[in-house]
């Protein structure tokens, strides 16, 4: 296939365009990008080693067509093909078609494996269409592929077109692949206009939607044999039988965007709903339901009694809330979601409604269902749909409350068999508590695209759908049905042929899935032979599997914070061991770096209280509250110390360290606890890193290496301590942006720093899992990553492609 | 009179410097009938080059001019990337394997340079470019080999017609590039690449003959 090479002054640019190229020929078009230059500053250029890069990654012995923006951008090209060897540059092109609808062209052409002469012609004739549309300049460019009626004996063939979308860039290619090869001319007529049936472009410009009467004329040579394959392309509806077959089946990426205008009949066999999580899974039927607890009858006591009952049921859901959210086993930014609805819960007007409720003489479990179904009601009338999916969360508050006022245990799925489970609406904490072995894909009638459910399904990797109507009724508990997450559809009854499709699918991404974690296991080294770990973040022994699955070389960030939320006491000495002696030992000699204790007002612990603060995130957080409370940081240190004495490969990172003074008083609580446990630096061989997250730190970096024996690079509170914006507040969250120059510029001279002082330097932020980024990172000379155990395939997978010698 | 590899390295050292402390004046030179971003991209492509040298400076001056031309094209960006690229990469064929050069050698060198800069960039003389410098500079080293003169009076002459030849280009309408689309409105400024291509070249002059 003809590859095509995108050179531009902007990455941005150039990723946009390949973004758009990838819709446009769903991924089969074999097209590399070269965008903008490596300085962060100032990232408009061109590169010629990155343009020669990409040409030899798309090379194969069909050509590549190079099309470039302009100025330095054709001298780039230019030089890459002086500068690359004589057989891959005699079979490259440079072409001056528009740089945006040549590409698009010139993709599309190349995708229906056209040659490179055809696929050249496409891009330069990319305006047509437009032209032809706005009618806005001489018509002579477009009349270029309009042909004249000559005199030649000649054959046609009559069609009305039934594709839903008309003759648009798929069928059209489909066309033009299939007539290339004949001896004939062939053109393609709509009423008056007639064009050359071998150009995208010119097809296009008849603008043929459905039902419009099409002609295809042939003469020459092979013309009856042109005739012959025409009609035989346009019996099977160029390409897309079954889609004019069933014009709801494919959604494909094009019409993404207006699938909700898109009418959504049914398809026989199967119910059509959103796909929310990709994959493909058969298996038998299971119902979940979980129902509101009834308010009991029961007689009203006097209200201070009831609403001291609410109130206790609603700070221990709080609580639980926050414990799944600090050990939520799927990824940290999940959290946010049982933080998020912790946050719900303690609103102070549902609170207030409560006690009004109560007031007016309604026992508690009666004003709490009544406030939270009037919430939930104004949660479903509001205007933003992520506002209205909202509303599921609002149910899920409502029923954790009244389980516990009600004192119902938290209902559960017991299942026996892997399968497909079935319900109205998931709960985020419903949806964490599945068991991905056991629950092969979910099908809801209800829910949103971007429910919480949804986001936690695609991150367990279980195929889901939602929002398949009826689902509930139309499906009997233990049928076997197929669930089908790449395109949206619950299958009831598939016909033999569909099923085993679906079956051929299903394996591919088995296969597909099996390949990228297999893959992740091996060593994430770079073309040039040096290696680098790339580590999880976890919350605790319970993410350790997943992690490994997902091939950590170890754990870059233990956040110890879980131990001390999931207890309402502190948590001992002995009971700390414990844990972190079970993670290294689950590790197998891989390493496990600790991060003490960071929590502060804004994470507030129910067994140590502490004042609320102004500004807790610039306040009495991390290494500040331990330092300023030793006893309960050395029973932490001393439970480090005693797990690094039976298995070595633990080390300790500090949060929030500004100066240097901080490290060395860490170094001589750490050296106060070694003389109390009689563990010397060789029986316990602790290393002590710190975490680089306060803007003070960077640029104390040079003298913190000299005391620290690694760094770790905390992007998140990096990012809005530099930018001084805040995550959580939407009108500063575009500064909150870990590429923001300054940031870059921060983590640059913390890695300088380490690197000069001989020091590894790690990164367990939101970054370090942003694949995106990890060319960026090396070059900055970053040693190691940590990251979402979801997320370190990806990583593994782009240093594998890179070079240091030209990434330095 | 020789101009020895330390020189050479030298010259490329000096050339960042030079460019690191005329970063703001060149993109101001770019600013006025650009896109603002030629000092920029010489500070950046030569930085990059400095770096590098420290790594090969054992090799013969064939492999530095070829490593600096290398990392030129893939750090500087603007279009002066794939020019200054051509060339060193150009150059460095007269430099293969040589410790020292002489002035055959340094004629040889810069004419197949700039052989290489003038098919890369198209340009005609009187176009506004860099090669407007780089022919007078090269046409002043035949004329001091073809007179005999010594590398040092070369060198002198060749400084000379540099600041000529950047400064021939103020009244010069500009063909190629950016600025061709200010027509007209090009006339009255220096250009950018010609000026980065004269502080260069003097650069080599001083750093072999001391300032002149």
């Amino acid at each position: 296939m003809v590859g095509i090479v995108a050179v531009s002054h902007s990455a941005t640019l150039a990723k946009g365009l390949a973004e758009l190229v990838n819709q446009m020929t769903q991924g089969k078009c074999s097209l590399a990008v070269a965008g903008g230059v490596d300085d962060p500053q100032n990232p408009i250029g061109t590169d010629a080693i990155a343009v020669m890069d990409a040409i030899t990654e798309v090379h194969d012995e069909s050509g590549v067509l190079v099309l470039m923006d302009l100025g330095s951008a054709l001298l780039s090209a230019e030089m890459a093909l002086e500068l690359l060897p004589e057989d891959i540059s005699a079979s490259v092109q440079l072409c001056s078609a528009p740089f945006v609808e040549g590409v698009m062209a010139a993709a599309v052409a190349a995708a229906a494996g056209l040659p490179i002469a055809t696929v050249k012609s496409e891009a330069y004739g990319g305006l047509q269409g437009k032209q032809s549309h706005l009618q806005d300049c001489e018509p002579a460019t477009v009349v270029d592929s309009e042909t004249k009626a000559s005199d030649e004996p000649f054959l046609s063939f009559d069609w009305t077109v039934e594709n839903p979308h008309g003759l648009h860039a798929r069928p059209a290619a489909s066309i033009v692949t299939a007539l290339a090869s004949f001896k004939a001319t062939l053109e393609l007529a709509k009423g008056e206009r007639r064009v050359s049936a071998l150009s995208l472009n010119s097809i296009a410009t008849l603008g043929v939607v459905k039902g419009d009467e099409i002609t295809f004329i042939a003469s020459g040579e092979q013309a009856q044999q042109a005739i012959d394959a025409f009609s035989s392309l346009a019996n099977q509806h160029f390409g897309e039988a079954q889609l004019v077959a069933n014009p709801s089946a494919q959604l494909d990426a094009i019409d993404n965007k207006v699938e909700e205008a898109i009418d959504m009949h049914e398809i026989a066999g199967a119910l059509r709903g959103l796909a929310v999580s990709d994959g493909i899974a058969k298996g038998p039927a299971v119902f979940f339901s979980v129902s509101m607890p009834e308010v009991p009858k029961r007689e009203f006591t006097d209200a201070k009694t009831e609403i001291q009952r609410f109130h206790t049921a609603l700070n221990s859901s709080v609580d639980a809330l926050q414990q799944q959210a600090s050990a939520s086993a799927v990824d940290p930014e999940h959290a946010q979601i049982f933080n998020a609805q912790a946050l719900m819960l303690s609103d102070p007007e549902l609170v207030v409604n409560v006690e009004k409720g109560i007031r007016s003489q309604l026992i508690a479990e009666q004003a709490w269902l009544d406030a939270g179904s009037q919430l939930a009601d104004s949660y479903q009338r509001a205007e933003s749909e992520y506002l209205r999916e909202r509303e599921s969360d609002v149910w899920d508050i409502t029923r954790r409350v009244m389980n516990q006022l009600c004192g119902v245990e938290k209902a559960s799925l017991e299942l026996k068999q892997p399968s497909i489970l079935l319900a109205k609406d998931l709960s985020p904490s419903d949806t964490m508590g599945l068991d991905p072995e056991m629950v092969i894909a979910i099908c809801l009638s209800e829910g949103g695209k971007t429910s919480h459910s949804a986001i936690l399904a695609k991150a367990m990797g279980i195929p889901a759908i939602v929002q398949a109507n009826d689902c509930m009724n139309r499906v009997k508990a233990g049928q076997q049905v197929i669930v089908d997450g790449f395109k949206g559809l619950l299958w009831l009854e598939p016909s033999v042929s569909t099923e085993n499709e679906l079956t051929l699918a299903r394996q591919q991404w088995l296969e597909k899935r099996e390949l990228e974690l297999s893959s992740a296991l091996q060593t994430a080294t770079t073309l040039d032979g040096r290696a680098f770990e790339v580590q999880a973040n976890i919350g605790g022994l319970s993410d350790v599997s997943l992690a490994l699955k997902n091939g950590a070389d170890g754990v870059g960030l233990l956040r110890t914070e879980f131990l001390f939320q999931a207890c309402s006491e502190l948590p001992s000495q002995q009971y700390q061991y414990e844990v972190y002696r079970d993670i290294a030992k689950a590790l197998e000699g891989r390493s496990l770096t600790i991060r003490s204790l960071d929590v502060g007002g804004d994470k507030p612990l129910a067994s140590y209280p502490m004042a609320s603060e102004e500004n807790p995130f610039l306040g009495h957080r991390g290494i500040r509250m331990c330092l300023a409370d030793p006893e309960l940081f050395k029973t932490q240190l001393r439970a480090v110390l005693r797990a690094c004495a039976e298995y070595s490969n633990i080390q300790l990172m500090i949060p929030m360290i500004a100066q240097v003074s901080e490290l060395l008083a860490v170094k001589q609580l750490i050296a106060e606890c070694r003389l109390e446990l009689k563990l010397n630096e060789q029986q316990a061989p602790l290393k002590l890193g710190i975490m680089i997250e306060v803007p003070a730190a960077v640029l104390n970096a040079d003298e913190l290496a000299e005391h620290a024996d690694f760094f770790s690079i905390g992007t998140n509170d990096l990012t809005q301590y530099v930018m001084a914006a805040d995550r959580g507040n939407p009108s500063v969250s575009q500064l909150v942006d870990y590429q923001q120059p300054a940031v870059l510029k921060a983590i640059e001279l913390t890695c300088k720093a380490a690197n000069q002082a001989g020091i590894p330097v790690s990164m367990c932020g939101e970054m370090a899992g942003d694949s995106e980024m990890v060319e960026r990172l090396l070059a900055m000379g970053l040693d190691k990553f940590s990251a979402s155990a979801a997320l370190i395939p990806a990583v593994k997978a782009k240093i594998r492609t890179q070079n240091l010698v030209s990434v330095n | 009179m020789t101009i020895e590899k330390s020189q050479i390295l030298n010259w490329l050292n000096s050339c960042a410097d030079i460019f690191a402390k005329e970063r703001d004046y060149l993109t101001q030179l770019d600013a006025d009938i650009g896109d603002a971003d030629h000092g920029i991209n010489m500070n950046r492509g030569f930085e990059r080059v400095k770096d590098k040298i420290t790594t090969i400076e054992d090799q013969d001056i064939g492999t530095i001019f070829k490593t600096t031309g290398m990392t030129l094209l893939s750090s500087v960006g603007g279009a002066s990337g794939p020019l200054y690229g051509t060339f060193f990469i150009r150059a460095a064929a007269a430099g293969n394997g040589k410790q020292s050069i002489d002035l055959n050698d340094l004629c040889q060198i810069f004419s197949d340079g700039v052989d290489g800069v003038v098919a890369r960039g198209k340009a005609q003389p009187g176009d506004k470019t860099m090669c407007d410098v780089w022919w007078t500079v090269v046409e002043a080293l035949e004329k001091s080999k073809d007179e005999g003169q010594d590398l040092q009076q070369a060198l002198v002459a060749m400084g000379e017609a540099s600041e000529k030849g950047a400064a021939a280009t103020i009244e010069m309408q500009a063909k190629k590039g950016r600025a061709s689309y200010l027509g007209e409105r090009s006339i009255g400024h220096q250009d950018p690449g010609a000026t980065s291509s004269m502080m260069m070249v003097k650069a080599l002059r001083d750093v072999v003959v001391g300032q002149a």
